[in-house]
């Protein structure tokens, strides 16, 4: 029973880390119509610009902070202005398709660029082992699951309680009827990309002290983000939390017990029949399709 | 593999193999297997990952689960580095033993303080203390601005090993070469390229002297230097 | 049919069949390369750019071609039976992955060929016992003809060469039939075309299966050629790269994979000498696609239809100014 609740607790936290690249592909969805490819790979870009920041001799908690500003400028403002907007009119795929090449660029670029290596990342939290009824958790496993419920549930009430986040509900719902309520819809969809990417950050100083900073930690990451969010519901922030959590246990639970070997197979599998029969997901809700 | 193989003989009665699942994994599993038949030492767990994992706690509970009083990590090093820790987090106090890549520098870096304790096999390393290789390292951090590890003296050694064989075949013809590998003898003095004598068996497999190193307070420490099997005659 | 094409045949047949004569055996390795990723973003072509459908996992198609090829040769079954039985095998399970397409759109399409690949891959690597595993199968010989062997790197790519022409006038043949216009329906409009009649159960299965068994004749072709296979080639990386080769070269445009297979293996390696560039490739590439896809969503072949589209409208606009001024000066004398 101690191996069962080991592997399900380390799935928790492995399946948090999942979550929170997942939420930042939601919200996307959700709020700005836009599917993003290359989502891990903006996980991935923050983790590098602290690595360069503190290797700059900035503290912590300032190389967090201007990782965030620059985070906002290029994967939220530009990514818009550059890419988003223009393609927006041709419709969904020449976006995944401009993602897809943006998250090759991404991973190369910094390898070719920066360093082919993994490298070692600060971790947020002490190295502290808990042992409780024979299992062994870190704080940081702890540490993340926490901080992903409070984002996840942060972003949930940021959109449902405020006026800003009931705007750019507004927005996702339907464009035209926003604006003409006299809703900034441009600046709506900023502030969306805006989120994503301090979410982003987020993610990356949570989960790159496990992943370890390699150019390639956004592929991997960025695939069970994909599987996760749509398990949990595409367009319920809850959703990719939810999705996260079942991805990261199943998998632990499916390498022990069944074969480690198809691990990565585990949240195809989900996805498969969540979406043969759920298509929406398991907490999202119908959509309907326009004829 | 040998030389690793009676060193795990003399620690541990049963072993558990954490290796990846790829051809470089998969073929350190053989081998070890192979090298522990009729040893006295059993093979408790194979316990397979995959490349890129980031959560090793079914493997260290597997592992655990065996009743192994030693365990052998045979992959690359981001998982090696993840392995470690988890051993560490879950408490595992028994000999950690690997090969070259578990005490290589970029994986003491990786996982910190869980390295500590690691003992690891290694064929090839730039603080062995043999001219060849000596000069080969400052030529390098000459070239490149860094210190090389492992992989980098292989790419060098083996375009070298690889010149000898078509040497001796007289073309560049794919199964001839490859077939003159097997039972080849390389000599440093003759081709310095190789920095150390080399002969591979029969069967392909290199022997070489190779050291014993253990990973204390985050620095590699040379513990044992292991002659070649079958010394080449002066 | 129109002079210009004529002229442009001829001269593509000239060079596809002369220019390797003067080149070594790395040069016609590339170009037979070259040929053989053709052949599979063809079908994929047919699949993504003809009937619309999103397909991620071309590249597990064109490893099942490719390992059924090599297990057969390893069972002592001849090339010539293994060839069609792969393409017999992908044309079966693309109509099996046509399914989830009748039930799930774009994204989710995407997102389930993409599991599908996963899926194959993990299956190519862990089951030893049937496809090597990791180590994959070696030493695959290539085919005779009638007595000939086709072992030599230059025959060999005549040999690939003949196979794509013929699949390339068979997709024409396809295209250009009722079935072509059924596929684009498909694309266009799901809805409305089954409101013409058009079955989109069938078309959509049939697009995948289509698509798929080119695919595995590619990947056949593809096992001989380099003659060691294993699982890495036929990832979903490798996926992702021919759905780009498609979008590159133009979906919908039937020389679209000649162009965009061309840019996504020949160019690669002719940069690999290049100093400075080489390590670049690839994130010059994925720059490339998205300023495409700013620029040129159709893809590269999309650009003399651009230019026309363009001359076109700037006529149009002239010719409705003459007139406009014309009417102005008859009406101002009425």
């Amino acid at each position: 029973m101690t191996d069962f609740l080991q592997l399900f607790f380390s799935g928790l936290a492995t399946g948090s880390i999942y979550a929170l690249a997942a939420l930042g592909f939601t919200l996307l969805w959700q709020a700005a119509g836009t599917i993003n490819f290359a989502q891990g790979e903006f996980v991935m870009l923050p983790a590098f610009a602290m690595l360069g920041f503190i290797s700059m001799g900035a503290p912590f908690l300032l190389s967090f902070g201007l990782t965030v500003i620059v985070a906002v400028v290029v994967l939220g403002w530009l990514f818009k202005r550059g890419l988003v907007d223009p393609l927006f009119k041709f419709g969904m795929m020449p976006i995944v398709v401009a993602t897809i090449g943006l998250s090759i660029a991404m991973r190369n670029g910094v390898r070719a660029g920066y360093s082919a290596e993994a490298h070692p990342f600060p971790s947020l939290f002490a190295d502290k082992l808990f042992n409780i009824a024979g299992i062994t958790i870190t704080l940081a496993d702890v540490g993340t699951l926490v901080l992903a419920l409070l984002l996840v549930f942060g972003t949930q009430a940021f959109l449902a309680k405020t006026v800003t986040g009931r705007a750019m509900q507004a927005v996702a719902q339907n464009t035209e009827s926003a604006s003409v309520l006299g809703i900034n819809v441009p600046r709506m969809i900023f502030y969306t990309f805006a989120i994503n990417a301090v979410l982003a950050c987020a993610a990356a100083v949570l989960v790159t002290p496990t992943y370890l900073a390699k150019f390639d930690m956004g592929e991997g990451l960025g695939n069970k983000a994909f599987f996760a969010a749509i398990i949990g519901g595409f367009n319920n922030s809850r959703g990719a939390l939810l999705g996260g959590l079942i991805v990261g246990v199943c998998e632990n639970l499916a390498a022990a017990y069944i074969s480690p070997a198809y691990k990565d197979a585990v949240a195809l599998v989900i996805f498969m029949i969540v979406i043969l029969f759920k298509p929406q997901g398991l907490l999202g809700r119908k959509e309907e399709r326009k004829v | 593999m040998p030389k690793v193989a009676k060193y795990i003989a003399t620690k541990s009665k049963s072993l558990a193999v954490i290796y990846v699942n790829n051809d470089f994994g998969k073929g350190g599993l053989d081998m070890i297997k192979k090298a522990l038949a009729g040893s006295g030492t059993t093979i408790a767990a194979e316990i397979s990952t995959d490349a890129g994992q980031v959560d090793f706690s079914p493997a260290v509970l597997k592992a655990k689960n065996s009743n192994a009083d030693a365990v052998f990590v045979y992959s690359n090093e981001e998982e090696s580095a993840r392995a470690l820790r988890e051993l560490r987090k879950q408490g595992w106090t028994k000999p950690i033993i690997g090969e070259t890549t578990l005490t290589g520098q970029k994986v003491i870096e990786l996982a910190g303080e869980a390295a500590n304790g690691a003992v690891a096999h290694v064929g090839l390393t730039v603080d062995a203390p043999n001219p060849l290789m000596l000069k080969f390292k400052a030529k390098f951090y000459q070239d490149y601005k860094y210190i090389s590890d492992h992989n980098g003296i292989k790419g060098y050694v083996g375009v070298y090993t690889l010149k000898a064989a078509i040497d001796k075949v007289g073309k560049l013809d794919r199964k001839a070469v490859a077939q003159a590998m097997h039972g080849l003898t390389i000599s440093a003095a003759k081709y310095p390229g190789v920095l150390m004598d080399v002969s591979f068996d029969a069967n392909g497999d290199l022997d070489r002297e190779s050291y014993l190193v253990e990973v204390k307070n985050g620095k590699q420490e040379v513990v044992a230097v292991l002659p070649p099997l079958n010394p080449l005659k002066k | 049919m129109k002079k210009n094409t004529l002229v442009a045949l001829v001269v593509s047949a000239a060079l596809l069949l002369l220019v390797p004569q003067f080149l070594k055996n790395y040069g016609i390795y590339l170009l037979t390369y070259w040929l053989v990723f053709v052949i599979a973003t063809m079908g994929l072509n047919l699949t993504v750019g003809y009937a619309g459908q999103k397909s991620l996992g071309q590249a597990a198609f064109f490893g099942i071609g490719a390992y059924t090829v090599a297990i057969l040769l390893k069972a002592g079954i001849s090339w010539w039976l293994g060839l069609p039985v792969a393409a017999l095998l992908c044309f079966v399970v693309g109509l099996g992955l046509g399914f989830p397409a009748l039930r799930v759109q774009t994204i989710y399409l995407a997102f389930a060929t993409l599991g599908f690949n996963t899926a194959a891959w993990l299956i190519m690597r862990n089951e030893e016992w049937l496809t090597g595993g990791t180590f994959g199968i070696n030493n695959i010989v290539r085919p005779g003809l009638f007595g000939f062997s086709l072992e030599g790197n230059l025959a060999y790519y005549y040999l690939v060469l003949a196979f794509a022409v013929l699949l390339g006038v068979l997709l024409l043949g396809l295209l250009r039939s009722p079935w072509g216009k059924a596929f684009t329906a498909l694309r266009d409009n799901p809805i409305r075309a089954e409101s013409l009649g058009v079955n989109i159960r069938s078309y959509t299965l049939l697009s995948f299966a289509i698509g798929a068994a080119y695919a595995g004749v590619a990947g056949g072709l593809f096992a001989s050629l380099v003659q060691f296979i294993e699982p890495a080639p036929f990832a979903v990386g490798a996926s992702i790269m021919m759905y780009l080769m498609v979008v590159v070269g133009g979906p919908g445009y039937f020389l679209g994979p000649v162009v965009g297979a061309a840019v996504g293996v020949v160019v690669p390696e002719w940069l690999r000498d290049v100093p400075g560039v080489a390590d670049w490739y690839l994130p010059l590439f994925g720059a490339a696609v998205v300023l495409l896809m700013i620029w040129l969503p159709e893809g590269l072949l999309s650009l003399p239809d651009r230019i026309k589209a363009k001359k076109q409208a700037k006529e149009a606009s002239a010719a409705r100014m003459a007139s406009a001024q014309a009417a102005s000066k008859s009406g101002a004398t009425s």
